[in-house]
């Protein structure tokens, strides 16, 4: 009441008020438009894939857009740490002349912070120390720094200048305070989505890395034999997958044909399908065998046991029961557990002798033309502890063909979200292919065309095993 | 996208847990985090899953979990109400045969409320036998 009081009374202090008023609305709604399209060119930034300049032309913005309001003719910008040591400058630290290494220098910046507002110089040729630097061109005479403050923290300091005396007044130091509050905050954002930018690059190229190692967990090449033909494709969903397929040979000539999918996705599930991967191959006496004995006769009761050169294939078929054990009391608490086909196939005499561990059962087309399935005889490996798995065995003939394939083949979705489907894979086992090899390209074209640009739903795995046709006597 | 709905009601000495929604690798952890502490000592759970039409490796997972948590303390759990879908992958991967399942959430109250603890493996089930 008193305030409008006395106002009333006095027309010209209440004129100078409002005039007052409508200067400060004005600075303000300049400072807000100033934000705003700081905030733009932010956003824009966003969605461009060059996101790791984000900070550096956001204060080049605020640079550009300070001095374009202000008439500045020079500016300079330092961005500061959460130590306070000069995180960024612009122009960039190597282009800062003389004149402008003055406004990093920590000196400079610890005395703009000592202000907490914006300090106008009117004649720089006035201070004795800084006289000789400002006498080169491009002669600048008066300077305004700006302190950028958040929550009272210094993040930066702008430095405006230009080259008359007393240039920058009370009018533009008051609108320089009000465009420093939002700067303070663009700068912010922009300094976020930078580190967010960096973590994501170094966490895609982490996994770029992890990719290129599971990528040597896979046999390369794959095992060729004479009279067979193997054929194999992978697909991960993600960076990283938790299939898998192997085939290693073993010292008699017989040959592993594995294929497994470790439950749920990414990393964790990539990390055991390593061990998985390896512990078959380890229990599955894949060593024991490969490698000569290294002592000469010393140790009889091995030497009597074990003929070399020999597997035993229910012998190689315990892998599977050792790495369930093994996986169900070591890391019985994670409950990550894998559905393997482990087969073991003789090439002389067709027979293939396996586990199927809860897998969806490989395909077997039989040069006839009818097709057998490999059904599950035991649960997922690493599920419960001493679980007993059966081994069956089956006879393969010339031209017979066992396509082994995880269910990302048989999940893997449309656009429309539509599943692949098993009965769309069995009707392309109907389709003729000569080869492992023509089949799993088959499969691998329908696949890619129905996938087309959907988001890949699952890792996807395919392990393809002919027996080639005896050639025709005619 | 990931959207899981879990809720848990005590009926007497019975924890009915019901989840609405896909349990796949993003809403695994969720259910998960919700519904193993539920599996305390000689606790007894009735998983309604209903209102589940599609469960991934990671919805497997929870499930082996879950049977572990109350295997480990003495509880017993039955299921209720699997999508044939998921009945399939379960069948496959020897998952079937580690719980007790029943139809109806009524004859799962009375299986919970008999005396005899969790058989488990080779439980009687009124589910279609499968061929």
């Amino acid at each position: 009441m008193d305030a409008i009081d006395r106002s009333m009374e006095n027309p010209i202090e209440q004129l100078a008020a409002l005039q007052q008023e409508v200067a400060e609305l004005k600075i303000a709604k300049l400072a807000l438009a100033a934000q705003n399209q700081m905030l733009e060119n932010l956003l824009k930034m966003a969605e461009s894939p060059q996101l790791q300049e984000i900070l550096q032309v956001t204060l080049q913005q605020a640079v550009d857009i300070s001095s374009k309001l202000t008439g500045a003719q020079s500016g300079c910008l330092v961005f500061l740490d959460p130590s306070g040591a000069v995180k960024e400058s612009i122009p960039k630290q190597e282009e800062l002349t003389p004149m402008q290494m003055i406004f990093t220098s920590p000196g400079y910046i610890s005395w703009v912070d000592s202000h907490r507002q914006p300090v106008a110089i009117a004649d720089v040729l006035e201070i004795e120390s800084l006289r000789s630097l400002f006498l080169e061109p491009p002669l600048m005479r008066s300077v305004l720094s700006v302190p950028i403050l958040k929550k009272q923290k210094l993040l930066g300091v702008l430095t405006l200048m230009h080259s008359e005396p007393g240039y920058f007044g009370s009018v533009i130091a008051t609108f320089m305070q009000s465009i420093a509050n939002q700067i303070a905050l663009i700068v912010e954002y922009a300094r976020c989505y930078s580190e967010l930018e960096n973590y994501s690059h170094q966490l895609k190229q982490e996994l770029e890395r992890g990719r290129e190692i599971q990528r040597d967990f896979l046999p390369n090449p794959i095992v060729s034999l004479p009279g067979w033909e193997l054929a194999a494709t992978i697909y991960p969903a993600r960076q990283v997958a938790g299939d898998f397929y192997d085939t290693f040979l073993f010292p008699d000539g017989a040959v592993a044909l594995v294929i497994g999918d470790v439950c749920d996705k990414g990393v964790g599930a990539a990390l055991f399908m390593g061990l998985f991967r390896s512990l078959l191959r380890i229990f599955s006496g894949y060593y024991s065998f490969s490698e000569p004995h290294s002592s000469n006769g010393n140790s009889k009761s091995e030497a009597g046991e074990v003929p070399p050169n020999t597997v035993k294939v229910s012998d190689a078929l315990k892998a599977i029961v050792l790495t369930n054990d093994y996986i169900a009391q070591n890391h019985g608490r994670l409950c990550m557990f894998a559905t393997i086909f482990f087969g073991v196939l003789n090439p002389k005499t067709g027979v293939l002798t396996y586990i199927n561990g809860g897998h969806v059962p490989p395909i077997l087309r039989r040069a006839t033309g009818t097709t057998e399935r490999l059904k599950p005889t035991g649960p997922a490996v690493g599920t419960i502890n001493d679980i007993k798995y059966e081994i069956h065995e089956v006879q393969l003939e010339p031209g017979d063909m066992l396509v082994g394939f995880s269910d990302g083949v048989t999940d893997a979705r449309s656009p429309e979200g539509i599943a692949f489907t098993e009965k769309r894979l069995l009707s392309l086992l109907e389709e003729p292919a000569p080869t492992a090899g023509a089949m799993l390209h088959l499969i691998k074209k329908q696949l890619r065309s129905h996938i087309a640009d959907a988001d890949p739903f699952d890792d996807i795995t395919v392990l393809a095993v002919q027996q080639v046709p005896a050639p025709s006597t005619n | 996208m990931d959207n899981i709905d879990i809720k848990i009601e005590n009926l007497k000495d019975v924890t009915v847990v019901e989840i609405t929604g896909d349990i796949d690798a993003n809403t695994a952890p969720t259910v998960q985090e919700e519904v193993i502490p539920q599996a305390k000592p000689g606790s007894k759970i009735l998983l309604d899953m209903n209102n589940v039409k599609y469960a991934s490796s990671a919805g497997l997972r929870f499930l082996l979990s879950l049977h572990r948590q109350v295997k480990a303390n003495d509880g017993k759990l039955v299921l209720v109400g699997l999508a044939e879908e998921i009945r399939d992958t379960m069948e496959v991967t020897g998952f079937l045969d580690f719980f007790t399942r029943r139809d109806t959430p009524d004859e799962a109250l009375k299986a919970l409320s008999t005396d005899t603890p969790d058989a488990g493996v080779k439980a009687p089930t009124t589910d279609t036998p499968s061929t």
